[in-house]
């Protein structure tokens, strides 16, 4: 049951035309729960929490009151009152337990709360369930753990992502880092060298190869690939990017002979 | 087919090496009958392969150089939405393939393609043509009483622009809104595969993501309104109220490149992606899913950055769907907080996404979301409100004069490396062009004197009001001509009519 009509819902109202509509329906049919639910969200979203949360409960009176946790939930996540919003969630879990965004907002709580171990957990539970996981939220669960310095798992969760996803530059590039932080810098040539021929050896991944064969005293590749890219870079057309990898590529040949 | 390759039937078996992924190889032969389909069209089409989707009962594909002895044959499976698909490997670039659907010997007269240009490589007619258009899905019935017949009427537009030089389509790109109300199925069904049949039959279609491909809003399983949805996450998708959230359709009907498999640095998923036409790189970026997400627009940002700096094609050109510059109705860019923030995409984009097409040599943006067309100055460093906007510091001038910003037309041509910035690739030019299947009458919830004047975008001569407004309220679609020297951007009414155009030179 399409209870706003795509008709009669304008294609991008204001939340004030929103309102003027769901109120209007709420005169012909001032019992319809979803309304109350619609009207709450409304207000949820547009930062009028206690408007929200009063029809929000009014919903719960009005029909399946386990229809209304989710966006319950939701809001007390945004008032900042977790326990009670992780309390919500559950109980929508419970009801429709494959909802993935249910388990994003759990994450969340768990990740503002600064229990960083639950919000990984709920990470992985929504990739189970999220058949095409963006690379960000690999990210995301990545982050969390590298902030507590535990590298290894971080990395797992990265090369997790890559699993699922395939090698993608956004993961390797912060695994590269992370072997970097925890002082692996061989790890981090062989994971950047994964990255060579999708980049197609670009100027800028030919002098992060350059910076890590330096690092670890390799100086002739070092020069090889400072060179190479300089060369190349010499024959594109200039770019402020560009210009800046020249820079750094002067930069690492002076470092060749220090 | 102008300037492409067909080669005959003796140099098919020795040029023709094809190779089909699916199971059934060449060891079947092209003997059935054609199959009708519900719809049939073309992805991830490239210079070496191609895939083939469609819907219905036929359950493989036949392909070749000739029409009539179609000789590899490959079983299709089966991908989400009921589709079947066929991927074919090892084409040869520049060359037309006809194809059956069933297992015929002969393809019917419509059912062709003609395979990319290498990366690198300049098509045999040095020209590439593309075709965009935005906010076209009103084709169906969600949309019929009050725009019937509009995308239609865009569609015949560009035919009858590309009629008078004899010159086809070689890539089609979706701006996002491509199947009103919610981008169900049966919306793709009407707006996209029922209105655009014999194109998508020739021509990979490259879309990106619209606010109506995400359902109803507010997340709620149990209610919600078209268009409005906030979610990072594509499984929240519903079309109606009380609908169990399920996965987008967009990401079921179509089949997008997540490894490169078009060229451009693999994404890892389909939401944003990037393909080569010869020289001409394009990028698709997701502006209503991962850019509502910190971490998913930062991934999305490393894997532009690593995308552009691997690029060095003639031309780059970057679709999203909600525009960083506008002043269209319901959708001024200076006002994104509206709605609870529905519209801050807009915002977003432009403040962490434009300084990486200033870095990295884009040369052409193109938005949808506004229904109307309003194109730019040759913009540079522009990542504040329109009050920020000034010709001195963000356009490109004539003559170095602060009060003249160039129009990128006639004598006052954009240049690649702008003479502004020293003989720097920095500049960008963004159009909107909304109006591919309606355009708006009123200004809506914009300030109706900002209507259609944003400071950034140039003024046009074709507007009906007075003062000349910096934008057209009229539906219309733009067609991009990439050469080797030059970009050639117009934008097309609804008759053929060039109402706008700039060119950039190499």
């Amino acid at each position: 049951m399409l209870l706003v009509p795509a008709s009669v819902a304008l294609a991008h109202p204001g939340q004030h035309d929103q309102l003027q509509q769901v109120n209007r329906h709420l005169e012909q049919t001032p019992t319809d729960q979803d309304l109350y639910i619609q009207r709450g969200i409304i207000y949820s979203e547009g930062g009028q929490y206690d408007a929200a949360l009063a029809d929000l409960l009014q919903a719960q009176t009005l029909g399946e009151p386990v229809l209304v946790a989710f966006q319950l939930g939701v809001l007390h996540y945004r008032t900042g009152d977790f326990e009670v919003a992780r309390d919500y969630l559950q109980q929508y879990l419970q009801r429709f337990p494959n909802y993935p965004p249910a388990y994003d907002y759990l994450a969340r709580i768990a990740r503002d709360s600064g229990d960083y171990d639950l919000a990984v957990a709920h990470l992985q539970t929504y990739f189970r369930l999220q058949e095409r996981p963006n690379p960000g939220l690999y990210l995301a669960a990545a982050r969390m753990l590298e902030e507590r310095r535990r590298y290894q798992e971080a990395l797992a969760i990265l090369d997790q992502g890559q699993a699922t996803l395939g090698v993608v530059p956004q993961l390797q590039r912060q695994a590269v880092a992370l072997e970097r932080a925890r002082g692996q810098p061989e790890l981090a040539l062989a994971r950047l060298q994964t990255l060579g021929p999708m980049l197609g050896e670009s100027p800028a991944w030919r002098l992060d190869m350059a910076e890590l064969q330096l690092e670890l005293g390799h100086r002739d590749r070092a020069a090889a690939m400072i060179r190479s890219a300089r060369e190349t870079l010499a024959q594109q057309r200039p770019t402020p990017a560009r210009l800046d990898l020249q820079q750094r590529a002067e930069a690492l040949a002076a470092g060749l002979h220090q | 087919m102008s300037g492409r390759i067909l080669i005959t039937a003796l140099s098919v078996i020795s040029l023709l090496a094809l190779s089909a992924c699916s199971d059934g190889g060449n060891n079947r032969k092209c003997k059935g009958e054609e199959v009708p389909t519900e719809r049939l069209f073309l992805q991830q089409l490239s210079d070496t392969s191609v895939v083939i989707k469609w819907r219905g009962a036929a359950t493989a594909a036949c392909i070749g150089t000739l029409q009539d002895t179609l000789k590899v044959y490959a079983d299709a499976t089966v991908t989400e939405g009921d589709h079947k698909q066929v991927t074919f490997t090892g084409l040869l670039p520049e060359v037309t393939y006809f194809y059956s659907i069933g297992g015929a010997r002969q393809a019917p007269a419509d059912q062709y393609f003609t395979t990319h240009p290498q990366p690198g490589s300049l098509p045999a007619d040095g020209n590439t043509r593309i075709w965009l258009i935005g906010d076209s899905g009103t084709g169906g019935d969600d949309e019929r009483e009050d725009h019937e017949g509009e995308a239609l009427e865009v569609l015949a537009g560009m035919q009858a622009y590309t009629a008078r030089d004899g010159e086809p389509v070689d890539v089609f790109l979706m701006l996002g809104d491509n199947a009103y109300d919610v981008g169900s199925d049966f919306n793709f069904q009407q707006a996209v595969f029922e209105t655009y049949p014999t194109l998508l039959k020739r021509l990979a279609l490259w879309p990106t993501i619209g606010n109506h491909e995400m359902g109803l809003g507010f997340l709620n399983p149990t209610v919600a309104l078209p268009g409005f949805s906030q979610s990072p996450d594509p499984d929240s998708w519903i079309e109606d109220t009380g609908a169990t959230p399920r996965g987008m359709p967009y990401l079921d009907i179509f089949t997008l490149p997540t490894n490169g498999e078009a060229g451009g640095v693999p994404s890892g998923t389909e939401q944003y992606y990037s393909f080569d036409y010869g020289r001409v790189h394009i990028v698709s970026l997701d502006s209503q899913l991962s850019a509502r997400d910190p971490d998913q627009l930062s991934a999305m940002k490393s894997w532009l950055i690593e995308d552009l700096s691997s690029n060095d094609a003639d031309w780059t050109i970057v679709i999203f769907h909600h525009p960083p510059y506008s002043k269209g109705a319901n959708h001024d860019s200076d006002d994104t907080e509206k709605l609870g923030g529905f519209d801050m995409p807009q915002q977003w984009m432009r403040e962490q996404f434009v300084p990486v097409f200033d870095q990295y040599g884009v040369d052409v943006v193109y938005n949808g979301h506004s229904h109307s067309y309003e194109r730019s100055f040759y913009l540079t460093n522009l990542t504040g409100k329109s009050d920020t906007y000034s010709a001195a510091n963000n356009a490109e001038l004539v003559d170095g004069n602060p009060n003249r910003p160039a129009s990128g037309r006639g004598t006052e041509e954009y240049r690649q490396l702008s003479p502004t910035s020293g003989g720097v690739d920095d500049r960008v030019v963004y159009t909107v062009t909304g109006n591919g299947g309606k355009a708006d009458s009123s200004s809506g919830l914009t300030e109706a004197s900002q209507w259609l004047r944003h400071p950034a975008m140039i003024e046009q001569p074709a507007d009906t009001v007075q003062p000349r407004r910096r934008g057209l309220a009229v539906i219309g679609s733009v067609v991009v001509d990439a050469g080797p020297e030059r970009l050639r951007a117009h934008f097309i009414d609804a008759e053929g009519e060039v109402l706008d155009s700039f060119t950039i030179t190499r």
